[in-house]
Formats: structure tokens, sequence, C-alpha cells
């Protein structure tokens, strides 16, 4: 293996990217202005009036289906991937109806 | 082979973190690490497929559903462990480890080895056209998986 | 190739054990899942591993994909479950759970 196929291998490829992502969070808090926790800056609107805090229902139900949503597509969407030619091709169609129904479902009832 | 080794052993100390840590969202973040070292001991044993399914599904979208549910049940009281359980745990876990390896050295070598069958094709030959009953349990799994949640996180209705 | 077989088989039975000394002595019951995931894990090892020595590691990689897919189902469900429990008792102790206790 040249030294480009082992830099482009997944696992290699996966720290290299996250050490890419590391790098620009880097960058990005060396470009900002040094937070300073003073005066106004850690009210929850920063414009000189205060706001009594009133505990708030966390909207859970949304958040967990928007969740479930993304995994299921993603784990079909890996699954699809794998599919040879040939009439299986049907099958695999089978499959895709199917999860569309669960989505749309999740969708539509949440 | 030594650096398979490592990795083993890295998956086993961050397993045994995930459940004896008290934090939970640090216990949930170690089963993640896990869940990435036997992704990347998948891919040094030749299993691709396998290796991109445990890191991009396990260790990503399953770490997301603990940590919300971490997150929404976050209260100020916590659940008190006993305080034996954490003595016993790690004892108990170094003699099992000790019993299990003296049981695998006494055994090297005597389990016969089955004959298997020859495979041909790809992976997503075997897969759909050898195990093609195993998919139509996994969708109706998945079914049965969206329609568990609709039904567990219902809407209330107008009369309660 | 057989004798990293059993290197497979020590390091999944390690996991294993570990998940179950952890579902006997936990009570946190997010706790209590995270060491059903070790066992999990444990499983997909073995199964690979499996597969690996005995020179069939497309099906061994097939039935891992399956049992992949199953926990995704399985993990939504049961913290869904997990999540109603604590609504319902405000607590994550599994002891909270033994209402019929005399």
């Amino acid at each position: 293996m040249t030294g480009f196929g082992i830099l482009l291998s997944p696992p290699l490829a996966f720290f290299v990217f996250l050490a890419a992502a590391l790098g620009l969070y880097a960058l990005g808090r060396g470009m900002a202005p040094k937070l300073t926790k003073a005066g106004g800056k850690l009210k929850t609107y920063a414009c000189g009036e205060d706001i009594p805090g009133t505990k708030v229902q966390f909207g859970y139900r949304l958040f967990f289906f928007v969740a479930l949503f993304f995994t299921m597509m993603h784990v079909a969407v890996l699954v699809i991937a794998t599919v040879p030619s040939g009439k299986i091709v049907f099958f695999a169609l089978i499959y895709l109806v199917v999860i569309v129904l669960s989505v749309s479902s999740l969708i539509t009832r949440s | 082979m030594i650096l398979q080794t490592s990795l083993l052993i890295g998956l086993v100390i961050f397993s045994v973190l995930a459940i004896a840590l008290k934090d939970l969202l640090k216990s949930a973040i170690s089963l993640a690490l896990a869940s990435l070292l036997l992704g990347i001991i998948f891919f040094r044993m030749k299993a691709p497929y396998a290796g991109v399914f445990e890191i991009s599904v396990v260790a990503g979208l399953i770490t997301v559903l603990f940590v919300l549910t971490i997150a929404l049940t976050k209260t100020g009281d916590e659940v008190r462990e006993s305080k034996l359980v954490n003595w016993v745990f790690p004892l108990v876990f170094v003699a099992f480890v000790v019993i299990d390896a003296l049981v695998m050295k006494s055994l090297l070598g005597k389990v016969p080895a089955l004959p298997a069958g020859a495979e041909t094709g790809t992976f997503g030959d075997v897969l759909w056209r050898g195990r093609t009953l195993d998919l139509v349990g996994q969708i109706a799994v998945i079914l049965a998986g969206v329609f568990a949640v609709l039904a567990l996180f219902r809407k209330r209705d107008k009369h309660d | 190739m057989t004798n990293t077989w059993y290197l497979y088989l020590f390091f999944a039975a390690a996991l294993m054990g570990a998940g179950i000394l952890g579902l006997l002595g936990k009570r946190n019951l997010i706790k209590l899942f995270i060491a059903i995931e070790v066992i999990g894990k444990g499983i997909t090892l073995i199964l690979i591993g499996t597969g690996l020595a005995k020179a069939s590691l497309l099906t061994a990689q097939a039935l891992a994909i399956t049992y992949i897919v199953i926990e995704v189902s399985l993990v939504a469900t049961a913290l869904a479950l997990i999540i109603n429990i604590y609504r319902q008792t405000k607590s994550l102790d599994v002891r909270g759970l033994t209402k019929l206790k005399g």
C-alpha cells in the first residue's frame, strides 16, 4: 500500500477528519474575542432587561422522534448500499417501501 | 498481532469503565469509545462492512440516543448504588478474567474446527441472496420498533 | 489461525462477564442498559472472530449487521421505556419499580 492509500483507509481517514474538525474549532476559538464573564453577558438576552426565569417544559417527544428518524434512514441507506445487481433488486425495493412506511408513520403521527 | 491485542485490551477497559463509572454521561462516552475500538478491530480483521456499521451506527447514532436520554432524565437526586458492589465488582471481574484465561489455555486446540461451506461472490451476494430471510426479519423489527416508540410517546387524550 | 480464534474468544468472554456482573450489581436503569450493550459487543466480536477462524467471514458479517440493525430498534424502544418510567416514578432506580413489595 502506498502512502496515499494508507492515508485513505477508513479508520485513519476518521482520525484525519477528526483532527481537521478540531483544528477548525481551535482556529475559531483563536479568532474570537476572549470571553469575559461579567455584566450582562451572562443574562438570557443581553439587552439590559432582567427576565424572570421560568421552568421550561423540554420538548422531549420531537427530539426523540427526529433522532429515531435519522437512525432509521441511516441504517436503511447502509443496508441498501450493499444490494447486488440482478432480480434481488425488487426485494430491495420492498425493503425500501417498508422503511418509507415506518418513517412516514413516524413523521405523521408525531 | 500486538496491535490487535492492545486494541482488544482497550476495548475491554473502556467497556468496564462504561459499566463502573458513576457519571452517566462519561459512561456513555466510554461506551462510544469502546464501539470505535471494536470497529477498528473489525477493519483489521478484514471485515470492513461490520466495521462501518459498528462505527457509524453503534458509536455514532446509539450514543446520540443515550446522551439524549441522559439529558432528558437529569435530576437532582441520583440513584445510590450499593457500596458493596463498588468494591466487589473489580475483584469478581479480575477473578473472572483469570478463570477465563485458564479455561481458554486449557481448551487451546481442543475444540475441533467444523468444516465451513465455501463462500463465493461479494458481500452483497451473501447478504441479499444467502440470507434473505434475515432481511425480512430486519424490516419487521424496524417496523415494530417504530410502532413501539410511537405507542410509548402517544399524545395524551383531550379528556386527561 | 485457530490460536487467534482463542484470543477473540477470551476477550469476548471477558466482555460478556463484565456485562453480566454489571447487570447483577447496578441499580440505575441506564447503567443496566449499558451493561446489555456491552454484552452485545461481546457477541458481535465472537461472531466476527469465529467467521475469521472458519474462513466464512462474509456470512459472519451478514449476521453481525443483522444484529446491529436489531440493536438499533432495541435501543430506541428501551430508551423510550426508560424515559416513560422516569416520568412516572421521577427516578431511575430499579428498586422503585417493585410495587408489590409487602
